[in-house]
């Protein structure tokens, strides 16, 4: 536990000396509920629903990031972070998560980025498990990300890798669907 | 107030230090014809178990967070890693005597049911990792299927 405090508190400390201002915060924070309204009205398949708001909101936000790294765009991915990091902090037991986001934020490329986001995918089923009021959550595998394979969730059938690049857009298959 | 200060920055310095020790890291591509994988034929969502939970320490190859980068995590990690491949290698299971895997089934299936493995440090950061009473009764029960036959 004073282990976890004192990460914590160095995780502050790193946070604020990279120069996070109020005002990203804000931003993270009305740009989330524009994309909400947008993603429910994409969805094809039972909506995806949460028993939590702000799960929802992360969620949301989890899969920005995904996009933005199927797309490789690495400065959308830091962005896209900040935001999943604020919304974190209305989430229970949201706080590996949130350290796995700081990773992301801290990424100075795309590797490092992606190294991250696998770890968050771990940490984001665990959290999303047994949170769903109706709708999928699709957890795929890609034996050939970093090395030894890595995960990411979607809400739709459909792979899209977010690991390696366009040239391997569709590796990976679906392993598990969490309800 | 001004020793503590000298304590910060001594402590800090060091942090700044510790940062340019390399260590070693626990990478392979290559899957051994030893493996347990190879060598039995072990059902998927055992497979998934033993992957999810175990290989990251007791295999050659170690999916690295990206935290691991930071010292003294490197060599905390670095430590798990040594200790837990000189008890259990999964990659080298084949070439075990047949005496040894029992006996190494049967150390599996006490951790297991007594809590010790996965280590609470690695579950902390690796919540996936933590295997549900589903997943204990799924790996209890091949494991004694195996006990059995060998």
């Amino acid at each position: 536990m004073k282990n976890l405090k004192m990460s914590g508190a160095a995780m502050l400390l790193m946070v604020v000396s990279l120069g996070f201002s109020q005002e990203t915060a804000k931003m993270g924070h009305d740009h989330s509920k524009m994309d909400m309204s947008g993603m429910n009205m994409d969805e094809m398949q039972m909506a995806l629903e949460f028993n939590d708001d702000n799960l929802a909101n992360a969620y949301a936000h989890y899969v920005h990031i995904k996009t933005a790294l199927v797309g490789s765009n690495s400065n959308e991915v830091n962005k896209e972070a900040t935001m999943l990091a604020v919304s974190l902090k209305d989430v229970k037991g949201s706080e590996a998560a949130g350290f796995h986001v700081f990773g992301i934020e801290s990424g100075a490329d795309l590797k490092s980025q992606r190294i991250a986001f696998s770890s968050l995918s771990d940490e984001m089923a665990v959290l999303v498990a047994g949170n769903l009021k109706s709708g999928t959550i699709y957890k795929d595998f890609c034996p050939m990300a970093l090395g030894g394979g890595a995960y990411w969730l979607s809400s739709e059938k459909e792979i899209k890798n977010p690991y390696l690049g366009s040239k391997m857009l569709t590796c990976g298959e679906m392993q598990e669907e969490i309800k | 107030m001004k020793v503590l200060k000298i304590i910060l920055l001594v402590v800090l310095l060091v942090f700044a230090g510790i940062q340019f020790i390399p260590t070693n890291r626990n990478q392979s591509d290559i899957v051994p014809a030893t493996d347990l994988m190879e060598v039995y034929n072990v059902p998927k969502k055992v497979e998934v178990i033993f992957k999810t939970s175990c290989y990251d320490c007791h295999s050659n190859n170690t999916a690295y967070p990206w935290y691991n980068k930071i010292q003294p995590v490197s060599w905390i990690m670095q430590g798990h890693i040594k200790e837990g491949k000189s008890e259990l290698n999964f990659n080298e299971f084949g070439s075990y005597s047949e005496r040894r895997q029992k006996s190494k089934f049967k150390s599996i299936l006490s951790q297991v049911k007594d809590g010790e493995m996965p280590l609470a440090s690695y579950t902390l950061m690796h919540r996936e990792a933590k295997l549900s009473e589903n997943e204990k009764t799924d790996l209890e029960d091949w494991i004694n299927k195996m006990l059995e036959s060998l």
